[in-house]
Parts: C-alpha cells; structure tokens; sequence
C-alpha cells in the first residue's frame, strides 16, 4: 500500500513508526544517495557508509524535516552531501590527484579514437572512466554541482536547496566546474595524443574526450 | 548576441536545459556565426556527452542488500526501544489495571457528578417550596428524617448516589477502609446521618479492637492509597509469611497462624497486605 505514497507521507508514518514505508522510502531514495556519495567519493565503501547514515539519521531527526525548506529528496542528498565531504576531509586517499589519472591512462590513447566499431565499447569505458577521474578530481564545491546537476540531474532549485545556496551561485559554479572539467579534459587529451604519436599510433580525434 | 552573453547560455544549450526560445535561437545564431563560439559549443557539448555516459554507466548501482537489512534492524530496535520507554514513563502497572483505574475514575465522576447534580435541584425545591411559607421551614428544619410528600427528588437525589450507591455495594470505600481511622471527619458525618445496621456495628467494633499493620503492597501494583475500590478479605497465614514483608517474626511460634486483610483490586488482583492481631 505505501508505494504509492509521497515521501511527506511516507515520513509521518515513520515518524509513527512504520516499518513498511520506512523500507519503502529507503529503496525509492537510497539509489540516488548511494550513486551521488560515489560520484563524490569515488569509493563504495564511503558510498555504502554515506547511505546507511543518511537513513539513519532520517530515523533519528525524521521530525527536524520542514518541508518549507526543501523536498524530503533534498533534505537527503543534504544530509549525504555533509557525510561525503566529511569522509573526504577525514580520508582524503580516496579521491585521486589529477598527475595521477593522467599517468594512468597514458596507455590507453586509443580512448580518443572515433569510428572504430571493434573498440566500440572499450572506447566508451576509457572515456567514461577518464571523466569519472576529471569529476573526481574537481575541488568538492565544484564537484558536488556537477554531480548534482550533470550526473543527478537536478534541477538548479533543488540544487540550491541540498547547498543551502542561492540558485545563481549553482548556476555559477556550475559553468565555472564545466569550463574545469573541459580544461582537464584537454590536458589530458593533449597528453595522450603526445604519447601515441610517440609510439607512432597517432589516430584522428573527435574531439577532447 | 555577442561572444560575452553567448557564454552566459552555452551551458543551457549544451545541456539542452528549457530556456526562453528567443536566446535559444540567438545563442545558436551566435554560434554558426563565431568559430570559437562554435569550438565553445562544441566543447560544452561533448562535456555533456561524457557526463550522461558517466551518469548512465552507474545508473543501476545502489547500496548492497545488507545496507537496507542493518537499516531494518536499527529501525526494529529502535521502535522497540520507543516502545519500551513510552511504557517506562507510563505507571508501572498492568495495563489491565490501569484501564480498570481509568474506568473507576471515570465512574467516581459521573457519581459526583450526579451528587452534584441533585444536590444544586434539592436546594432549588427546599427553597421554591419554603419561600412562600416560613413556618413549614421551621418544621423540616426541627424534623429531620421524614422528608416532605411534595418534595419527593430531595430524598432520593441526595441519598441514592452519595451514600447509599456506596453501602449497598460489596466493595469497600478504600479510603475509609484502607486508613482505618474512625475519627476521620467523613466517617462521623457519615453514620450522624444514618443508622448503622447491627452487623456493621459490630465490625466495626470488633476492628475497632484490633490492633494492624499498614497496608503493604504486594508487587509493583498501585500504592492501595490510590486505588478507587476494592475488596478487604480476611485470611489467615502462617506467622512466617511475615518474614516476606520485613517484619519480625518469633522463630519458636513461626508455625502458628496470623490474621491477614489482603486487598483486592477490581481486577481480582491482590494488591496489599495488612496482618491483623
């Protein structure tokens, strides 16, 4: 019966103590928690961390939610984004430095190739991955509006709500993490390119990723 | 549109984010029109493209099952927790009792209220019926008992529920019968206005010569001070069971029997003990 209800309402039930809408609100929201705190993190493990303390911080203050300030949805991703940059202040090992990323896709130029059916797929998770390292490798206030907006798809009001800004600073930081990650992107592209031709395996290239 | 607004849009294009159609369709002119403008697009979509494939590629991962099974259990816990200490801050008796306490609570009020009630029309009558002649006053007030033909509701309003609902009932008045002090102002306001019956008279004597404890309450029941009603049973124990209640006992006479009144509840339970000499 309570899938079908709104997150308000599956609140108050759990304020009242009911388990089913608790598991209900836990497998409709705990995706999207789980996949923003290891976008953040890069790691499962803070990921995992990050969403059971969310949940269990929702069944300790369930009753310090205003839905004034925000959808529950927001009140969540606010909650994980606090775990999150704790986490990284305590263990900063788990975010990768860029030198680091660059080095580790030097042998792998062939990411930028396009048009080769074979590589298809090989192309598609070298690109993937190099952008996960570029986004992880963002300072976290850039990092988290990318993530929010780009990777989650938020909209800019919602983002504001889990930041606790106002929506013209997260459509600045927005543009100012994108023109970022474009930077990186072509640092690493240029070191790529300079490292295949070394070898002599210069390819056409698309475009910087 | 120039290159400076231009960049204030590329990110809403690139993202293909609802916008206003006319800086849409500007912003796009802007771009066929300036190469690097067009290279900036380019860049912002190709961005965009690497994000939804990063974005996609974790789509389906989420927190392993035994996330949501530690959840569970923290959440059971916690409900029992709740539970437990909701029960803690209630009194720490048996539900039963305390539904039966609430009822007899409820019970004593509609009484007094009746009481009340009957009281506030006995005095309507004795004054509608006394004004106009003053020397019947005088008569009702020299004799007391027989109430008068034409004030009938007198009679029954004050005597039914404030005395007589109590005497004919079997269970005891706790508050006279648990204090057991005869010179209580309620108990000699009680019998001036009434005639005891022999067999009363003569318990009362007969308690009256014996000698009790206070009444000791037997398990974590309601104090016997704050029970509504109850009953009195006299009973008789062996002397040793006194042990159990802290007072001291003649070892050489510990087989010998004593009087006991133990008080029952409503809900049959025995709630006090008093022993009796």
């Amino acid at each position: 019966m309570t899938p079908s209800f709104s997150d308000e309402a599956l609140l108050r039930l759990i304020i009242a103590g009911d388990e089913d809408a608790f598991t209900t609100l836990y497998r409709r929201r705990q995706g999207g928690v789980y996949r923003f705190a290891l976008h953040m993190s890069g790691s499962e493990s803070i990921a995992e961390d990050v969403t059971q303390e969310v949940f269990m911080v929702l069944m300790r203050d369930a009753a310090s939610y205003d839905p004034a300030r925000g959808s529950l949805s927001a009140y969540l991703y606010g909650i994980a984004r606090n775990h999150v940059l704790r986490c990284l202040k305590r263990d900063r090992l788990y975010v990768p430095i860029a030198g680091e990323s660059d080095d580790s896709e030097e042998a792998v130029p062939e990411q930028l190739i396009a048009g080769d059916d074979p590589l298809g797929d090989l192309t598609r998770s070298e690109t993937i991955e190099s952008v996960r390292q570029a986004v992880l490798a963002l300072p976290p206030r850039y990092r988290e509006v990318v993530v929010l907006c780009d990777l989650q798809e938020m909209s800019y009001v919602d983002a504001s709500d889990v930041l606790g800004c106002a929506l013209g600073t997260v459509r600045s930081r927005l543009h100012r993490a994108r023109a970022m990650l474009i930077e990186r992107l072509r640092s690493a592209k240029v070191g790529r390119t300079a490292a295949g031709e070394a070898r002599g395996e210069a390819k056409p290239v698309r475009c910087f990723i | 549109m120039n290159c400076e607004t231009f960049e204030e849009v590329v990110n809403d294009l690139a993202r293909n984010r609802i916008m206003e159609t006319e800086k849409r369709e500007s912003g796009l002119a802007h771009a066929r029109a300036c190469d690097r403008c067009a290279a900036r697009l380019s860049d912002e979509r190709a961005l965009t493209g690497g994000l939804g494939a990063l974005s996609a590629s974790l789509q389906d991962r989420e927190a392993l099952p035994h996330v949501e099974a530690a959840l569970l259990n923290a959440f059971r816990e916690r409900s029992t927790s709740q539970r437990a200490s909701a029960a803690i801050t209630e009194p720490s008796i048996p539900s039963i009792a305390l539904v039966d306490d609430i009822k007899g609570r409820r019970r004593n009020w509609r009484v007094a209220a009746g009481v009340a009630a009957a009281i506030l029309l006995a005095a309507l009558v004795s004054v509608v019926a006394l004004t106009p002649a003053p020397e019947r006053e005088q008569r009702a007030v020299a004799t007391d008992p027989p109430a008068p033909p034409q004030t009938p509701p007198r009679t029954p309003g004050r005597e039914a529920p404030a005395h007589g609902g109590e005497q004919a009932a079997a269970p005891v008045n706790l508050e006279r019968s648990v204090a057991q002090s005869p010179s209580r102002p309620r108990d000699g306001r009680g019998q001036s206005r009434r005639k005891p019956r022999p067999e009363a008279r003569e318990a009362e004597e007969v308690m009256a010569a014996e000698v009790a404890t206070e009444f000791m309450p037997i398990g974590y029941g309601y104090p016997p001070s704050q029970m509504a009603r109850g009953h009195i049973v006299r009973v008789e124990l062996p002397r040793s069971a006194m042990t159990s209640f802290g007072l001291p006992v003649n070892h050489e006479r510990s087989e010998s029997r004593v009087k006991a009144d133990v008080l029952i509840g409503e809900d049959g339970l025995a709630r006090a003990i008093r022993f009796v000499r």
